[in-house]
């Protein structure tokens, strides 16, 4: 599930006119989940439903990336925006990346 | 004297966090309710030496609300170092019972269930384990961050509207649901909200078959039963009577 507030840059229990005015804002709209934030946050029953499973969400991610879970196949498929660790390999360094592989070839 | 201490000077240490990690997934959507409790007491009863389920309640609520989960991921540490491994499968059969004692599985549920499963490594038995105890099938919960989900969802509840509709205007209008046309007379609708009522005692939305009104009648009768608080007081065996009445009247009604 995407979490549609850090897409939106604002806090789970903003008011209705913050995330009205955040989906005016053209630099946080031109992410891809803009479209999902707007048709879900602004419509009272879906968002309602939505932060219920958003906080459950929240706080299992908290506890997985604590207790040294977060990267089961489970968690990669439901939980993607959750897990407190969140490991981007496109920011690791290209040295890094391929350092084993460099190493065992040189071998 | 914090949860850890408390765990700690605990005789059951063990079973007192099994019983934590019952109450947590229970307590996942807010909604602890005295079906789960009761089904929690039923497999893991409160004992001399141990903690009492009130208290055990009492930390998982403060630590959800205030998300201060480090005191709960220690207690989730501890099974995962500590839970035996025959006593693994049983923990999931547990938790399974827990939440579908109130009639239905929540999302949150599902993933509270799913993270323990990654926790103790049974992801691979959980949907059989989920289906034997609940009867329900295992499905990955819906994606409700996704806008194409609730346009389906939608569309959905429209064509069963018209499709109720067209059957209310036949023959078996007395059967038909409590979501009725704005022509319904003020009788029909205190019936229908008898009826919607009664849906909800029992844990069920829309028009259920007669299977699922059975098979959901059955299981809140095995949970709620009078018999099975007998060891416990009074309080509790009140209680459990008038649920069971509840749920007796409400099936009475569905299937009459």
């Amino acid at each position: 599930m995407r979490d549609l507030y850090k897409t939106l840059q604002i806090a789970p229990v903003s008011e209705v006119a913050a995330i009205e005015a955040a989906l005016r804002d053209p630099a946080r709209t031109r992410h891809p989940d803009a479209r999902h934030a707007r048709a879900i946050l602004l419509n009272p029953s879906r968002r309602a439903q939505y932060d219920r499973v958003h906080s459950s969400l929240r706080h299992i991610g908290q506890l997985r990336s604590l207790v040294g879970l977060q990267s089961t196949a489970y968690a990669r498929e439901h939980e993607r925006d959750f897990g407190a660790l969140q490991f981007d390999f496109r920011r690791v360094p290209i040295a890094t990346r391929f350092g084993s592989f460099i190493a065992s070839v040189r071998k | 004297m914090s949860l850890i201490d408390e765990l700690n000077a605990s005789a059951s240490r063990i079973v007192d966090c099994v019983r934590f990690a019952a109450v947590w997934v229970g307590h996942i959507d807010h909604e602890f309710s005295e079906e789960e409790r009761a089904a929690i007491l039923m497999r893991l009863p409160d004992r001399a030496r141990g903690m009492r389920l009130d208290q055990i309640v009492d930390y998982v609520r403060v630590g959800m609300i205030h998300t201060r989960a480090t005191d709960l991921a220690k207690v989730f540490g501890y099974i995962r170092q500590s839970l035996s491994p025959e006593s693994r499968e049983p923990l999931m059969r547990l938790v399974c019972e827990v939440v579908a004692a109130d009639g239905r599985v929540s999302i949150g549920e599902r993933h509270a269930i799913a993270f323990l499963a990654d926790l103790i490594s049974k992801t691979r038995e959980l949907p059989a384990i989920f289906e034997e105890e609940t009867g329900l099938p295992w499905t990955a919960p819906p994606d409700l961050s996704d806008a194409d989900y609730w346009d389906r969802l939608d569309a959905g509840h429209r064509e069963r509207a018209e499709a109720r509709g067209e059957s209310a205007s036949g023959p078996r209008s007395r059967n038909s649901s409590h979501r009725d046309s704005a022509g319904g007379s003020s009788k029909n609708s205190g019936v229908d909200a008898a009826r919607a009522e009664a849906l909800a005692t029992l844990g069920l939305v829309g028009t259920p078959s007669a299977e699922e009104l059975k098979a959901a009648y059955r299981r809140l009768a095995r949970v709620h039963h009078p018999d099975r608080f007998q060891n416990l007081d009074e309080e509790a065996v009140g209680n459990a009577t008038r649920t069971f009445q509840r749920i007796n009247a409400a099936y009475g009604l569905l299937t009459r």
